[in-house]
């Protein structure tokens, strides 16, 4: 995909707008995977280092998406450097097309994939097979989605020592799906964040996605209204650049 | 792109491309090394301002910095 006035336009517009309203510096890690080239696709937009591919991934106009077998990226990046930790952080992703696997298993996790009735913590990790725990972070607990609700969405988690929240949002707008005001006590998980798996002390997982992905992020804590601002400016910088229209 | 000599031009030239010259007094390793990043910064800056036709000055620096690297990584301006 080549850049053009319009996409470089709408970068600005999305980047201007993100630091007059205060979230830029809470961005730790964005990254925009929309180019259809690896080297392009592993650039952070905000702090411009580069994660790593690793095994199948596709790079097509518009998304990046994995094999569910062997591809996912690294972000060579842990939470803890660039200081987001349990008492301020903010994730998610926005996703085109759900691979019927493994969609929400990315990110990192301190006791691994399916581990979640121990105390560890968590940033999107599977559940069982059919529903996916997307946050286990201070217990906004129960909240499962099935891999297809929906399909398409641009799927966010944040929150602060006692006030969390998960939500999505689609071309209908945004829905919150859970909240929790239970007081967090858990530190985050240490391994660097991976994209379409989970990282774990002890590696990263075995399990992948093979959804279609235009979007990775997290920093420090957004608040609700941050986050709706926030998600409706993402959304429109990747269908404004990618043509396409998030479902 | 040569060698002078108090005897004349060396007939060894270079054939690479090169986007800048310079001399002058001693730099510290400090400000070689930011002195460097900024004759980086500004060379991608007029070249791809060049390529695009674009008046940086609109733009955020977050912006420009981002499409560089982007057209560095191999997404060519249409």
């Amino acid at each position: 995909m080549s850049m053009t006035l319009t996409k470089i336009n709408a970068l600005d517009t999305f980047i201007k707008g993100e630091k007059t309203a205060g979230r830029w510096n809470g961005h730790k890690r964005l990254y925009f995977p929309v180019w259809g080239l690896a080297a392009a696709n592993a650039i952070c937009m905000k702090s411009l280092t580069s994660s790593t591919f690793v095994g199948g991934v596709t790079h097509g106009a518009g998304y990046i998406q994995g094999n569910g077998s062997t591809g996912y990226a690294n972000t060579n990046t842990t939470l803890a450097s660039v200081n987001v930790t349990k008492d301020s952080y903010y994730a998610g992703y926005l996703r085109i097309e759900a691979g019927g696997g493994s969609e929400f298993s990315f990110g990192v996790s301190e006791g691994g994939v399916k581990a979640l009735q121990s105390a560890d913590q968590y940033l999107f990790n599977e559940e069982t097979e059919q529903n996916y725990f997307v946050q286990t972070v201070a217990r906004v607990s129960n909240n499962f989605l099935n891999h297809s609700d929906p399909p398409s969405t641009l799927l966010t988690i944040g929150g602060t020592t006692s006030s969390r929240f998960l939500k999505n949002r689609t071309s209908s707008g945004v829905t919150t799906r859970a909240t929790s005001s239970a007081t967090n006590t858990q530190e985050l998980a240490t391994a660097e964040f991976c994209l379409m798996t989970i990282n774990t002390p002890t590696g990263v997982s075995s399990v992948r996605s093979n959804s279609k992905f235009g979007a990775f992020f997290f920093g420090t804590a957004l608040t609700d209204a941050e986050d709706t601002a926030y998600t409706l400016a993402l959304k429109t910088l990747w269908e404004t650049t990618t043509g396409l229209t998030l479902p | 792109m040569t060698i002078n000599t108090p005897t004349g031009v060396s007939s060894v030239r270079s054939n690479s491309k090169f986007g800048a010259f310079f001399f002058g007094t001693a730099l510290t390793d400090a400000e070689d090394t930011a002195y460097t990043l900024n004759l980086q910064n500004l060379y991608n800056r007029i070249r791809f301002g060049i390529i695009t036709g674009l008046d940086w000055q609109n733009y955020a620096d977050e912006t420009i910095n981002y499409v560089i690297e982007l057209n560095k990584a191999g997404v060519a301006y249409v």
